[in-house]
């Protein structure tokens, strides 16, 4: 319990955007993520360009108690079409770790699916994943989106996408949730911020290196 | 005679091939995809410089004098980036020292 309070007090700030599960081979990736009600942080490492290995740290205020998540995960890239002015990707990943509610531990289960395909100046992602603990409570969550850039940038330059968020978390919110998120790309360094309607921050970061 | 030999190879011109390597990749939308082929080419042997261009999708490689650097390791190189080669050419820089 020790451990991973620990571990959730560094990130108790973010909740993971899953917009990278796996990078180039060797690379290291930092992904964490805040938005109402769930904050998440996932470390992976990507040893070959269709696989990673990582941890995710998760909490999640349902309705009726908290849950704290940590999750050791494989993802893989199933499929990848580069074309030369876009790219698609298909990702499955999967996880066994521990849960924590109300001062008990449970094993826990993670798995999930995201596509995304983008070109220079559209990007569009789906992605669903499901929570589930051995005490049968389990949390699915889903978003999609559809991004656009407002200008093309050069590789040293600062990236910048408008994009439109949608969020279905059943366990922790009533109805589907819109958020407006602007994203910022530099170098390695990714950061998105935004608001849904009603007022809700939205964050997430990743950075590779 | 022996000294005379040594003294003409001393004073022949050396010529020192650079290479400009122009890779045209699929799939690099993104500064993060870019960044994944820089980093990945700048450990390969003989590489000098690495220019991502993001508008042509294209990569520029500036290769060592003395070194060659192959089109199988770029391939290699950008594949395990994951992402993959359409065209490759080269043109040499001859410099006479």
């Amino acid at each position: 319990m020790k451990w991973l309070c620990i571990f959730l007090s560094i990130i108790v700030f973010f909740n993971s955007s899953w917009a990278h599960p796996v990078s180039y081979k060797d690379a290291y990736g930092i992904m964490p993520t805040i938005m109402a009600n769930r904050q998440e942080l996932e470390l992976n490492y990507s040893f070959s360009n269709n696989q990673a290995f990582g941890v995710s740290a998760i909490k999640i205020e349902g309705k009726d108690s908290e849950y704290q998540f940590l999750i050791p995960r494989y993802n893989q890239r199933i499929f990848r079409r580069n074309q030369l002015d876009s790219q698609l990707n298909l990702y499955l990943t999967a996880g066994l770790g521990v849960v924590d509610e109300n001062d008990s531990s449970n094993p826990a289960l993670l798995t999930g699916l995201q596509f995304d395909y983008e070109t220079r100046r559209i990007y569009t992602l789906f992605l669903t994943e499901h929570l589930e603990n051995n005490g049968g409570r389990d949390f699915w969550s889903s978003r999609y989106r559809l991004g656009v850039a407002p200008y093309l940038a050069d590789f040293e330059g600062l990236h910048t996408w408008l994009i439109a968020q949608a969020d279905y978390n059943p366990a922790t919110m009533n109805g589907v949730m819109f958020s407006p998120v602007v994203r910022f790309f530099y170098k390695n360094y990714l950061l998105e911020v935004g608001s849904s309607l009603n007022g809700q921050l939205f964050m997430a970061g990743i950075f590779h290196f | 005679m022996k000294t005379l030999l040594i003294i003409l190879i001393l004073i022949m011109p050396q010529v020192l091939i650079a290479e400009e390597i122009k890779v045209t990749v699929s799939g690099m939308v993104c500064s993060f995809c870019a960044q994944g082929i820089k980093k990945n080419l700048m450990k390969v042997p003989g590489v000098k410089e690495v220019i991502p261009n993001l508008a042509d999708k294209t990569v520029l490689i500036y290769t060592d004098e003395a070194v060659t650097v192959t089109d199988p390791q770029i391939a290699t190189v950008i594949n395990d980036a994951g992402y993959g080669i359409l065209e490759t050419s080269r043109s040499s820089n001859e410099k006479v020292n």
